[in-house]
């Protein structure tokens, strides 16, 4: 069978993705770009005996290499070289759409231009010359209406009747410069063409006008050439010849040609009528309601909440099932198995640890269900709208509040929304703040601590350390923007798309991508994580018990009151926990540690609780109530405990704090790995993590011990 | 004296004459289709006061006031709609009445 490749481009909102999911259905793969956080999905389908090959590049309005989506569509083109791009452009805004067409021309790829939303340009009253433009294009342009999947089969019929006759470079020469410049183009050319192994590569005349651009990636390119200086001092020597000719910078006079021929080639083909200011269509009559002065933040905060409780509190009902079927499968194998260590392993480390992946899922699910539809719909445009203000002051987008939002949820579903950011080094920061967005998960920790040592308090004391997490997030973004990222902030223009209703399918195969991508990518990092976690507080497994156990056990040995005999039994077993856990690994590491935790008044039992907490911060809790020797009872008893043990109020305070601001659990990290696509800012998130919590703990007990 | 797109009111339209910035911003603006001698609408704020909506050649588009004060600006006329307020509250053309009207004709 044969095989065609092509390439899905076009600008932002103009409908492309839904384009790709009615070509595809659900078979897509996405994954990044290798390097980058930009995504890639990908996918194939049959058609009438021809397997199709197509990657939907980013959302972009041009090919100049200024932003990493642009980059990375571009190194597609050029390097992979498509078989076939289908240039996909919105009827509505054609001027527009054309610049980025004018440069794919350049590029000499095949273009199927596809106008989409024929029917509200049939609507608004434009009329389009198809043929003309066809004559432009060199290639067949097909109307279509990609929600109502209609036009597709003759988009697919053209291509293949191109591919019948043979694909190859289509030379394109409806785009002509200045005359002088044309001269260099052509002078620039000549010389490229006697370098070995370039024109069978670029398109010498694309090669040419980028080196007149001083195009930094391709000027890389040509530097690794062997005669690359020679080749670069011929262009510079080209460019100052043009500019006293000219008067004007080349590259200024190249882009302006080409708005100028996007215009013309709109002139010659689009017929519009005159653009009415006042006439007021759905999608204003909306926003004179949504993006009202007064009633705007209002709506964006029920819509928020909306958000957050349908994905964290309906969530939780489904969690909850997931939790019992896990739990009724470790019974299952419970009574299977004989005891041991691998009945141990399996029912408390792998079912335990897919038990802790799978609880995610629903929460996932449901957030990327809402953050589907509040993108198709056109609002999530409309909160970056709304938020902007308060977000540019931290440096970031007003998309990025919703991500950050839901890491009082969730870190892990907040993490992965920060997917909707179109700039890469905002989805990063705003991935390694989120941490600090105290969680649920930290909740019970509070409600614990709080509780014992500030009783009545304790709902204020909780609200400080929820506030303390947001102002550990704003100093964090700061710092990252000021020493790390540092390039001139990107510009925020962006499109306020009209209101579109959402179709099922994308909201279906957007929500499908996610969940998949969490089991498959991020599943196995926190699998690995859980089970480490648990080898630590399991070995090792031959504990030598002390001399105090050894003489309870022969003590209840010699009992034969039954009714005494379990009563000391059970508290045997507690001691006999306490001991194991305090001897294994993980209890060997927080005694070892324990001096580092001293100037923060925490003992050995914190440390390691703090240690177990990685693999879920609520852990932290039941951890505590082992180690006290409670056996998980945290009321009266526990508190008293703790009290006894020389715990305090300080003591508490910066538990807490701790809690709040160290390594976020496992499924964070592995979430922060995926969404970051780096290594270095990982191990960087979880440092930093450690040492902000060390910090303002350490303040936060040396304050409070003046309180005492 | 040079407007600038910043200084546009809700409920105002004006031309496009220039850019007046030669960094990426430019770039970005001229993809978006700020061009020379194009219509520009003033639509509204944002509740908090930045950015500011415009329409352009159709489309609805969203930028900083720190972007738009690169657009230079000519031809500002005023265009009444209903619905649309000046950012403090009250509504051109509608609401305005006569006085209204003369004031924003003396700060042109």
């Amino acid at each position: 069978m044969k095989t065609i490749k092509v390439a899905l481009l076009g600008n932002p909102n103009c409908g492309k993705t839904t384009l790709f999911n009615a070509l595809t259905g659900a078979k897509q793969h996405v994954g990044n770009w290798s390097g980058v956080t930009v995504e890639k999905v990908e996918g194939e389908f049959k058609y009438k005996g021809y397997e199709f090959e197509i990657v939907d590049l980013p959302g972009i309005y041009s090919l100049e290499p200024n932003s990493i989506e642009e980059i990375v569509s571009r190194n597609y083109i050029v390097e992979e070289e498509p078989d076939v791009i289908i240039n996909i452009v919105d009827g509505t805004t054609l001027e527009r759409s054309l610049y980025l067409t004018s440069q794919l021309m350049e590029l000499e790829t095949n273009i199927f231009m596809v106008i989409n939303m024929y029917d509200e340009v049939e609507k608004k009253g434009i009329k389009i010359d198809l043929k003309k433009l066809e004559t432009f294009l060199k290639n067949k342009v097909t109307p279509i209406i990609a929600k109502k999947e209609k036009g597709i089969n003759e988009l697919l019929d053209a291509i293949i009747e191109k591919e019948k006759k043979g694909i190859k470079k289509e030379v394109n020469r409806n785009l002509i410069y200045n005359k002088e410049i044309e001269k260099a183009i052509l002078k620039i050319t000549t010389v490229l063409t006697n370098v070995k192994g370039l024109k069978e590569k670029y398109s010498l005349r694309w090669l040419s006008i980028t080196l007149l651009k001083s195009d930094p990636k391709i000027l890389e390119i040509i530097s690794k050439l062997e005669k690359g200086n020679k080749i670069k001092s011929f262009v510079e020597k080209e460019k100052e010849k043009l500019f006293k000719l000219l008067g004007e910078n080349v590259a200024d006079i190249i882009t302006e040609e080409k708005y100028g021929f996007a215009m013309g080639l709109t002139r010659e083909c689009v017929k519009t009528k005159k653009i009415d200011f006042t006439k007021i269509d759905f999608t204003e009559k909306v926003d004179n309601i949504i993006l009202n002065k007064w009633l705007g933040l209002p709506i964006f905060g029920a819509i928020l909440w909306l958000t957050f409780t349908l994905t964290f509190n309906v969530g939780a009902y489904f969690a909850n099932y997931i939790e019992k079927g896990v739990f009724g499968i470790a019974s299952i194998v419970d009574n299977l198995m004989s005891a041991g260590m691998l009945k141990d392993l399996i029912v408390d480390g792998i079912i335990g640890g897919v038990g802790g992946i799978l609880v995610f899922l629903p929460q996932i699910v449901l957030l990327f269900l809402m953050i589907a539809i509040l993108e198709d719909s056109g609002y999530m445009a409309r909160v970056a709208f709304i938020m902007d203000r308060a977000m540019h002051f931290l440096g970031l987008h007003g998309k990025a509040f919703i991500s950050l939002f839901m890491g009082f949820g969730c870190n892990v579903p907040g993490i992965m929304a920060a997917r909707s950011l179109e700039n890469e080094e905002d989805r990063i920061v705003t991935a390694l703040v989120n941490p600090f967005m105290s969680c649920s998960a930290r909740l019970p920790v509070y409600i614990l601590i709080a509780g014992i040592f500030f009783e009545k308090n304790a709902g204020n004391v909780i609200f400080s350390i929820y506030l303390l997490g947001i102002i550990v997030a704003i100093l964090t973004a700061k710092l990252l923007k000021t020493f790390f990222f540092k390039s001139e902030s990107v510009p925020f223009v962006m499109e306020l798309p009209p209101y579109r209703t959402p179709t099922k399918k994308s909201l279906l195969i957007h929500m499908w991508d996610r969940a998949s991508m969490f089991l498959k990518k991020m599943g196995g990092v926190i699998l690995i994580g859980s089970i480490l976690i648990w080898v630590l507080g399991y070995f090792p497994t031959n504990v030598n018990y002390s001399e105090k156990i050894k003489k309870q056990e022969v003590k209840i040995s010699k009992l034969t009151d039954t009714e005494e005999k379990t009563k000391l039994i059970e508290k045997l077993e507690n001691s006999k926990k306490l001991e194991k856990i305090e001897k294994s690994y993980i209890g060997q590491i927080g005694h070892a540690i324990e001096p580092v935790f001293k100037p923060l008044g925490m003992g050995w039992r914190e440390a390691i609780a703090l240690g177990t907490g990685i693999v879920a911060k609520e852990i932290v809790v039941s951890t505590i109530s082992v180690l006290y020797g409670s056996g998980g009872e945290t009321g009266e008893g526990l508190a008293k405990k703790m009290k006894d043990n020389g715990m305090n109020k300080a003591v508490g305070y910066a538990l807490m704090v701790f809690v709040l601001l160290y390594v976020p659990c496992v499924a964070t990290i592995a979430a922060i790995r995926r969404e970051t696509n780096s290594l270095k800012w990982t191990i960087f998130s979880v440092t930093y993590g450690i040492a902000i919590a060390y910090t303002f703990s350490f303040i936060a007990y040396r304050i409070g011990l003046l309180f005492i | 004296m040079t407007k600038f797109l910043n200084e546009l009111r809700p409920g105002q339209k004006a031309k496009i004459t220039m850019i007046d910035d030669n960094s990426q911003l430019k770039q970005k603006l001229m993809e978006m289709g700020f061009r020379e001698d194009k219509e520009v609408f003033m639509r509204r704020r944002a509740p908090l006061g930045d950015p500011m909506e415009i329409s352009l050649m159709g489309n609805n588009i969203s930028l900083r006031k720190s972007e738009a004060r690169f657009i230079k600006i000519d031809g500002i006329e005023n265009i009444c709609i209903k619905g649309l307020g000046d950012g403090r509250g009250r509504g051109l053309g509608r609401g305005l009445g006569r006085k209204g009207f003369r004031k924003m004709e003396d700060e042109k």
